[in-house]
């Protein structure tokens, strides 16, 4: 009897340990996701007292996917752009580097040559990926590796300050808004009219040395017919008669004075400023300038009135080419745990959904990547007119997927500021940069 | 003679007992990853992996035009930057040290306030004063009847240019350390050189600089390592350009390894730049160094 009773215990208590590793089981295990993002987004449409810093965003959305499992961490870390490359890499080779970085093709791409990258194929379901316009998804795919989730792309465009044609009398040299085309001539005539020496320099550039904002000048030089690479991109093709003809162009303007002093070493920032101060009358942008000259009017920084314009770069007669676009995507980095990589999975459809990618779209003026997504800026029509632009004229080859895209553009900066400068002719500048340029993409 | 090394060891045990935690924080943030870079200088590293070069990163920075516009103008730089650093920090500690206690203070805290100031903040101010369009140097040069200039934006105005603005932030310690040799300086030497009829000039180059040559070297060599170094007033203001005219050895390497992502490459860099750094110094010391007569 007492043999029996002790038995009995013991299964029971063997019986409780099991059920309670059982329960331990069905629970999820806790697991952490560092999330890195670019600054893009602050001061989002009704969420401005909550978003004012970057990061902002990224932490609301990261809580609410947190509330949804509370077994997951989500560790967000925002960076400066001029952080975005150099925090990312050094991370990389201390073999810590995030889970889930958003950052541009141009960066993406190039941590996927190395090896680096999760292939999205394996990790997101067909369903999702099905929602998804195709075109995003080939760019994006290298190798046969879906190396990250295309999210927005911007175009890039032209924008000016309408005002300053008005004020001189000249509005109609400015291009019919329902077709913003216009040539190099009538761009030229544009800029003539509104050039005043020492008070307003009508077209702002910059070059800067590591090649960001390259598109902007790279528009010119397909305005002539010029091309950057050649058609399997194993060498440049920007030495041609068109591309001289092009850097030719562009050191006129700056020797009349319709560029603006100091292009060569000027920021981005810097440029919108001289724009809100009437220094400057159009410059390379995307849509999304229309939200920063609001988020620099609640700021004060606006010393002159602007109303924003837009129209396609220039170009020769009888030269066709397409806009420049950029995308933004999230990547993940290779994972060791498969339970950690569905949760990044899952993360990744959280983020880039339908719902969020309208956010995005409304926030930054791009346009998103998803067929579903129910587009808040179809009806602006600055929007639907650069879509048109988009669909009749198609985008422009940047060459982001090149392994060697960051060389290749750091290297071009440097030979378009020396012929700025005078310091070499245009044709010695393309030159010099043909010769860097292949050797480099000659390299392993 | 190992036994004579641990008895000297033993000797000093307490004084190597208190180095100990500086000394291992030097080790490894400084010595370690000195050894690791060096190492790394005989790779190719770059985001794919580690492939065993030998020398092959030296042999590349012989022809590489860059490296040689980096190396030019960082020597430029160190040219014109430390001796306008030493003979102005000197000027300035010659004409605080004779005012009341009170008003030296204020002019070191006003002196060396760059030093302790955030870089980045100093930099948005200089684009203000430089800017071309708009920024506070043109419009006083304009008062004067001088076309605006680029500052930045022109190659034969940008290293100056930078060149004035790491003079300005720089100048603090080096005012600090020369008002406090002036004041180590014994008055019987200025009384004695008094009573023998010497000017104010024949003083100052008699009694006070040869007096003040220990500190005017620790200047020298500190400031010349300080500026071969030069990084951030490149990377906020100009990011080596226009036309690679402010290109510095130090913006090189961050250029090479984190924009090229040619990690190797850019240790071999380093390498070249610490033999060049301290054969300077080394020299520096052995010609100006020697011991001043009493």
């Amino acid at each position: 009897m007492r043999k029996r009773s002790l038995l009995l215990v013991a299964i029971l208590l063997v019986g409780v340990v099991l059920g309670a590793a059982y329960a331990a089981m069905a629970q999820e295990r806790p697991v952490t996701i560092r999330y890195w993002a670019d600054p893009r987004f602050v001061s989002m449409i009704g969420m401005e007292d909550i978003t004012k810093e970057p990061g902002d965003y990224e932490r609301l959305q990261a809580q609410r996917f947190m509330e949804m499992y509370p077994h997951v961490t989500v560790e967000v870390q925002s960076l400066a752009w001029e952080d975005l490359q150099p925090k990312v890499v050094a991370a990389i080779m201390a073999g810590n580097p995030p889970d889930v970085l958003k950052d541009y093709l141009g960066r993406t791409a190039q941590y996927a040559h190395a090896g680096l990258l999760e292939d999205l194929y394996q990790i997101l379901p067909p369903e999702v990926l099905a929602d998804y316009n195709p075109s995003f998804l080939d760019l994006y795919t290298i190798n046969g590796e879906l190396h990250a989730l295309p999210s927005h792309a911007w175009a890039a465009v032209m924008a000016g300050n309408r005002r300053v044609w008005e004020a001189k009398g000249v509005a109609h040299l400015l291009p019919d808004p329902d077709n913003p085309r216009w040539t190099i001539d009538e761009f030229t005539e544009a800029l003539r009219a509104v050039a005043e020496p020492g008070a307003l320099w009508p077209l702002g550039m910059y070059f800067s040395p590591d090649g960001q904002g390259d598109y902007h000048y790279l528009a010119f030089f397909w305005g002539f017919g010029a091309n950057l690479y050649n058609d399997d991109f194993s060498a440049v093709a920007l030495n041609s008669p068109e591309g001289v003809r092009a850097l030719e162009y562009l050191v006129e303007l700056a020797r009349e004075g319709l560029i603006q002093p100091g292009s060569t070493t000027a920021s981005a920032a810097e440029l919108e400023n001289m724009m809100w101060r009437g220094h400057v009358a159009i410059q390379g942008a995307t849509l999304g300038i229309w939200n920063t000259l609001e988020v620099a009017r609640q700021d004060g920084r606006v010393l002159t009135d602007v109303e924003l314009f837009w129209a396609q770069h220039p170009h020769v007669p009888g030269v066709d080419r397409g806009l420049a676009v950029g995308p933004t995507g999230f990547a993940v980095f290779k994972q060791t745990d498969d339970y950690k990589r569905y949760w990044i999975g899952k993360f990744l459809e959280f983020i880039d959904s339908p719902e969020y990618q309208r956010e995005y779209v409304l926030n930054s003026g791009q346009f998103p990547t998803r067929l579903s997504v129910d587009n808040p800026l179809v009806n602006d029509p600055h929007y639907a007119g650069v879509n048109r632009m988009l669909q009749e004229l198609g985008a422009e080859d940047l060459g982001l997927t090149s392994p060697k895209y960051n060389e290749v553009r750091a290297l071009l900066a440097p030979q378009l500021q020396a012929a700025i400068l005078g310091q070499k002719t245009p044709a010695q500048a393309l030159a010099d940069f043909e010769r860097e340029a292949n050797r480099v993409l000659q390299q392993p | 003679m190992v036994k004579g090394f641990f008895r000297r060891v033993y000797k000093g045990r307490w004084g190597y007992f208190f180095i100990l935690p500086a000394y291992f924080f030097f080790a490894w943030f400084t010595l370690i990853p000195l050894y690791e870079g060096l190492k790394l200088s005989f790779y190719r590293s770059t985001l794919r992996g580690l492939t065993y070069v030998g020398l092959d990163n030296f042999r590349r920075l012989l022809s590489d035009e860059a490296f040689h516009y980096a190396l030019r103008n960082t020597v430029i730089f160190v040219l014109i930057v430390v001796p306008l650093v030493l003979a102005i920090s000197l000027m300035l500690a010659l004409a605080i040290f004779p005012m009341s206690k009170r008003w030296q203070s204020v002019y070191r805290f006003a002196f060396y306030l760059p030093a302790v100031a955030s870089s980045v903040v100093l930099s948005m101010v200089w684009l203000w004063i430089y800017n071309p369009t708009y920024g506070l140097l043109n419009y006083l040069t304009g008062l004067i009847g001088i076309e605006p200039i680029a500052w930045l934006g022109t190659v034969e105005w940008a290293l100056p240019a930078l060149a004035l603005v790491v003079v300005t932030w720089t100048i603090g310690q080096p005012v600090i350390l020369f008002i406090a040799a002036l004041g180590a300086i014994p008055n019987d030497y200025f009384e004695a050189a008094k009573i023998d009829g010497a000017t104010g000039w024949q003083t100052f180059w008699k009694v006070t600089l040869p007096l003040l040559r220990p500190t005017a070297l620790f200047v020298l060599i500190t400031q010349t390592i300080g500026v071969f170094q030069v990084f951030v007033v490149v990377l906020l203001l100009t990011r080596g350009g226009p036309a690679h005219s402010t290109q510095t050895i130090v913006y090189r390497i961050y250029e090479t390894a984190f924009q090229f992502f040619d990690f190797g490459y850019a240790a071999a860099m380093s390498g070249v730049l610490l033999v060049l750094v301290g054969l300077i110094a080394v020299l520096q010391y052995r010609f100006l160094g020697r011991e001043v007569e009493y």
